[in-house]
This record gives C-alpha cells, structure tokens and sequence, in this order.
C-alpha cells in the first residue's frame, strides 16, 4: 500500500531484460534447493505415514477416505484406535490435499507391489 | 498462472516451481529494480541488489508468513538489502553544491506533483541528485504507508531526526521540480 494512490508506482522501473534473465539464472539453484527440500519432506511424510499405518494400500485409502468425509472426532478417534494409529496422524491424513493424498496412494501401491515381489 | 494468489505464488516458489517464481518476478520486478535504483542511484548496484533481493525472496519462501502483503514482504527484503549496502558504504551527507543555501519556499504542493506521472523522469531525476539519506527517506515515504517511527527504524535513526530529514529532503526535491519548470 503506498502513502498515495500511484505514488510507488512513480518509482516503478522496469529492468533490462538482460537483468532480468541474470535473476532468473542466479535463483534457478535455489529452486532447485527448495524442490529438493520440498521432495524429502513430502517422501519423509509419506514414509512416516506408512510406516505408522502399517496398512495395505486398500486400507490405508479407505481409512484416509473415510476420515476426510468424516471430521467427527469421536468417530476419528475409533477409527484411530481401530487402525492402531494416532489421532493426530489421522488428522495429518484427513487434511492432506488431494494431490498429496493420490501421492500417498500411489506410494502405498507401490511399497504393495514391492513386498508382494 | 492466472487467478492465483501472491500467497499461493510464494507457496507455489517455495516448492521450487519456476514458473510461480517467474510469475512473482513479473509481477514485482519493476517495483523492486525502481525501488533499488531509487535507493542506490546507480544502475549496476540496483541490478545486484535486484538480484540479491530475489535470490532472498525464494530462500525465505518457504518461512514465509502470510501476516502482510507479499509485495510488502518482498520490497521490505530489498529495502533492507540496499540499506544495509549503503550503511557498510558509508552515506554520502554532502549536498550536492548550491544545496546548501537557507530553502525558503516549502514542498506545498510536492505530493501532488509526485503523483503526476506524466513528470516522472523528471521527479526520478530530481530524486537522484538529493543525498543519500535523504533520498532514502523519501523514497521509503513514497513507497509505503508505515508510520514515521518505523520510518525512522528503517534508518536507524530517532523519529525527530527522520522526520527533520524528509523535510529537508521534500525541500529540496520541491526546489529542484521548480528549477526544472514542474
């Protein structure tokens, strides 16, 4: 917000575009770092998930399905202590997003496949 | 990436998506370059500082807190990244010559010409020939609406002298837009 409308737009200016492909260059690695951050800590949630379940992937999306439509704690709760998990766990599951969640299905069917070889 | 937040964006950078990243830049290179070269007064230390600025906005990404605006939060980054430059420089106290007669008219009608965009090379150019704190204090005033004690915090320097400063400093741009006919 500037202390007047178009005030900061006054001292608005546009860079070269050569300077401008110099920043898209020297923030290109630290992209790179932050998908890489990114990456171990969605495949660390993922592990710890599974590895907390301890469930084929059958389950484990039913489980995750039921808890997402169902956000009562009580039932949450049973539904923890049915499937020997955390409660806390089963909140991290019920709110991951849904392209997360395919993510954790997928790596659930796969670990299946693996064990099942 | 049309009908995404800035919030979204920054999470979306924070993941190492580039195409958010460049969406951001688009978006706020002009008022971050325009804000170091306003600071710096030269055209290579407002691109490293341009640089630098980006290079921090996708580092802190990922700590990023959505408690102000992420223009806000960006331009503070280069805000301080261009103070911190100029406090390890030195700042340049001198005026420039001629400046340092008694100024008699004061900056009446200063807001309403810097809001005239039609005379902005000239208002930018008047800004480059004040000295460095007070181009850095009016320039911060110009770029946002905190209050003079942040200002003053900004520059590290007690709320009297900030605003003793931009005084001065609106003065002699006011001086300056006059002499050039605005």
């Amino acid at each position: 917000m500037s202390r007047f409308d178009d005030l900061d737009e006054l001292l608005d200016e546009t860079p070269s575009s050569q300077a401008t492909s110099r920043v898209v260059n020297a923030v290109a690695p630290e992209l790179h770092a932050n998908r890489e951050r990114f990456e171990k800590a969605k495949a660390q949630k993922r592990r710890s998930f599974f590895g907390v379940l301890g469930l084929g992937a059958a389950t484990a999306a039913a489980v995750v399905l039921w808890s997402r439509q169902n956000r009562n704690q009580e039932e949450n709760l049973s539904l923890a202590g049915f499937a020997e998990i955390e409660s806390e766990d089963l909140d991290l599951l019920a709110d991951l997003e849904d392209e997360d969640l395919m993510d954790l299905l997928e790596s659930l069917d796969s670990e299946d496949k693996w064990e099942e070889s | 990436m049309t009908n995404i937040t800035d919030e979204e964006l920054i999470i979306l950078t924070a993941r190492g998506d580039s195409k958010a990243f460049e969406s951001l830049l688009a978006k706020y290179q002009s008022k971050v370059f325009g804000l170091c070269k306003r600071l710096m007064k030269s055209e290579m230390l407002a691109e490293e500082m341009t640089q630098e600025t980006w290079i921090r906005v996708v580092r802190a990404a990922p700590q990023f807190k959505p408690e102000g605006s992420v223009k806000s939060w960006i331009l503070t980054i280069a805000k301080n990244q261009c103070l911190n430059l100029i406090e390890k420089r030195g700042w340049e106290e001198a005026m420039p010559e001629g400046f340092e007669e008694q100024i008699a008219d004061p900056a009446e009608n200063l807001e309403a010409i810097l809001s005239n965009q039609v005379q902005k090379k000239q208002i930018l150019h008047a800004l480059d020939q004040l000295p460095d704190r007070q181009r850095a204090a009016i320039v911060l005033w110009m770029q946002d609406d905190k209050s003079y004690e942040e200002l003053a915090r900004d520059l590290k320097t007690h709320v009297g002298a900030f605003k003793v400063l931009l005084h001065r400093a609106k003065e002699n741009l006011a001086r300056t837009l006059r002499e050039e006919g605005i």
